[in-house]
């Protein structure tokens, strides 16, 4: 073991004969500074594209980034606004803090604990929320390179395409009646870290599938 | 002519010479044909009626600041400053593996990960980097999270504390100076140095002084761009080239040797009247103009 660990300084070189093949990081969790993140600024400082680069991994942590650079992607997703103080929270809500779904979240169910449940999501006021409407069930599935095992696939395939993050949890709102005539829909909410150890076997085999296709994303 | 949204929030509206400089900015917009407007950040929707917008408040990317960043950026908007720059601003490693990597002299400095910080040897470390050793968490700002330790108890002990904020942490070679340059680039071109004179006893830009309890700023000596010396101006030119097309505040020590290191390269620096600029100083019309015609965007 080395005394002291240091971020390989390698130098760019030109591959012979073509670019680099791009890095697609499977570490699952690429939070800001965390080891996943700094498997992606390694890989930009070397020249070698990544999958996500580290804008689109911040942008996926970041709650009003992601549902932002979601909707514009065409994405539906959930009604939101800044809770900049209580009676910015209209119940049922969920209160996101921007820093991202791993963070704590609130489900606030009545006006009565609205003042308490901002003051606790917002750190009294120190950080910044956002209150999205629950217009129907909180739910969530694991998207492995754009594929899921869920019924939702098209949603799991658009994060991919956006945000470029391999593995992840997508949570959404399932909008609707499922039976009722217009069906239901998933309204992203956000996305939150899938370690690639926490993947089951069966989520290992539909890994290896994928990773037989060409990559389009 | 160009619309220009000067995003804000409370707190930066708070600061007196923070919100002198945005209305400067709003007065002057029109010497150069566009138009200029305060806004909130959390009008972020009204973005679509711009077609520039500045940032006014503390940047983090963790918080409300990156996403209309990162939105302006979809949008099309020229927007300063541009989510990439302030990725890699608000992380001290990032900055110092791009200048390294561009041969852009820094303090030698090593990046400890968390395998590393495992098996510290602090005394290598020492004999490496000299005494006292500069110990930085990447994503602290004016001079938070940056301490200096003189032996390997304060060493492990600051690298313990710094490591609940990253997992890499910079370790770095203390270059003694009573003042720092600071260079403000915009596109690649400087609009304002200043030396900032470090409060005496003190270290950093934000420190307290001798004999005194409080922490006080350093205070701001405007020089002349051409007054600059050369090897600080080309240092900080190239630093910035390395970044981004944004907006800079490149922090310089020189060396009794003449030699110049860069020690930071920051995000939305300060821009005050009658700090970094004179009060009504023609300048903040042409940041404007400068962001509207050639502000990085997508």
């Amino acid at each position: 073991m080395q005394p002291v660990q240091r971020l390989p300084r390698r130098r760019l070189e030109k591959a012979a004969g073509g670019s680099r093949k791009p890095f697609i990081n499977l570490c699952g969790d690429y939070r800001f500074l965390r080891a996943g993140y700094w498997a992606l600024v390694d890989a930009e400082l070397n020249g070698v594209e990544s999958s996500p680069s580290p804008i689109q991994a911040v942008t996926a942590q970041n709650a009003a980034a992601c549902l932002l650079v979601a909707k514009h992607a065409g994405i539906e997703t959930v009604d939101w606004k800044i809770a900049r103080k209580p009676q910015d929270i209209e119940p049922p809500c969920l209160l996101v803090p921007i820093a991202g779904l791993t963070d704590t979240c609130y489900e606030v169910k009545s006006t009565r604990s609205r003042a308490a449940q901002w003051r606790s999501a917002t750190q009294n006021g120190t950080r910044a929320t956002l209150a999205v409407r629950l217009n129907g069930d909180l739910r969530s599935m694991r998207m492995i390179v754009g594929v899921t095992a869920h019924e939702n696939y098209h949603l799991a395939w658009d994060v991919w395409r956006t945000f470029g993050v391999p593995l992840a949890e997508i949570w959404y709102v399932e909008s609707g009646d499922p039976d009722g005539p217009d069906g239901s829909k998933p309204l992203l909410l956000g996305l939150d870290p899938l370690p690639l150890h926490e993947l089951t076997e069966r989520e290992l085999r539909l890994f290896e599938e994928v990773s037989q296709r060409p990559m389009e994303a | 002519m160009a619309h220009v949204a000067i995003v804000s929030d409370a707190s930066s509206r708070d600061r007196a010479v923070e919100l002198e400089a945005m209305e400067t900015y709003v007065a002057q917009a029109p010497d150069h044909g566009h138009t200029a407007q305060i806004i909130d950040v959390d009008d972020f929707a009204r973005l679509p009626e711009f077609d520039a917008a500045f940032l006014r408040l503390d940047t983090s990317v963790l918080g409300l600041p990156f996403a209309v960043s990162r939105y302006a950026w979809k949008l099309g908007l020229r927007i300063v400053d541009d989510p990439k720059s302030m990725l890699v601003c608000m992380n001290k490693a990032h900055i110092q593996g791009m200048l390294e990597r561009a041969d852009i002299p820094t303090p030698d400095t090593v990046l400890l990960t968390k395998e590393g910080r495992e098996h510290l040897d602090a005394e290598a470390m020492f004999a490496e980097l000299g005494t006292p050793i500069v110990v930085k968490a990447p994503s602290g700002a004016f001079s938070s999270a940056v301490e200096k330790a003189h032996d390997a108890k304060e060493l492990r002990a600051l690298v313990r504390r710094f490591a609940f904020q990253s997992d890499v942490i910079l370790l770095q070679r203390y270059t003694p100076s009573t003042y720092d340059w600071r260079v403000g680039v915009l596109c690649g071109d400087p609009i304002y140095a200043a030396r900032y004179h470090i409060p005496k006893g003190g270290w950093r830009i934000h420190d307290t002084p001798e004999g005194s309890q409080k922490k006080e700023w350093a205070k701001i000596e405007r020089v002349p761009l051409g007054k600059v010396p050369y090897a600080v101006m080309e240092t900080a030119l190239n630093a910035c080239k390395q970044v981004g097309h944004s907006l800079y505040g490149v922090d310089l020590k020189q060396r009794d040797d003449g030699s110049v290191v860069v020690i930071e390269v920051n995000d939305n620096p300060n821009i005050d009247p009658g700090g970094e600029l004179p009060k009504h100083s023609p300048v903040f019309g042409q940041i404007i103009d400068k962001i509207a015609r050639e502000g990085p965007r997508a």
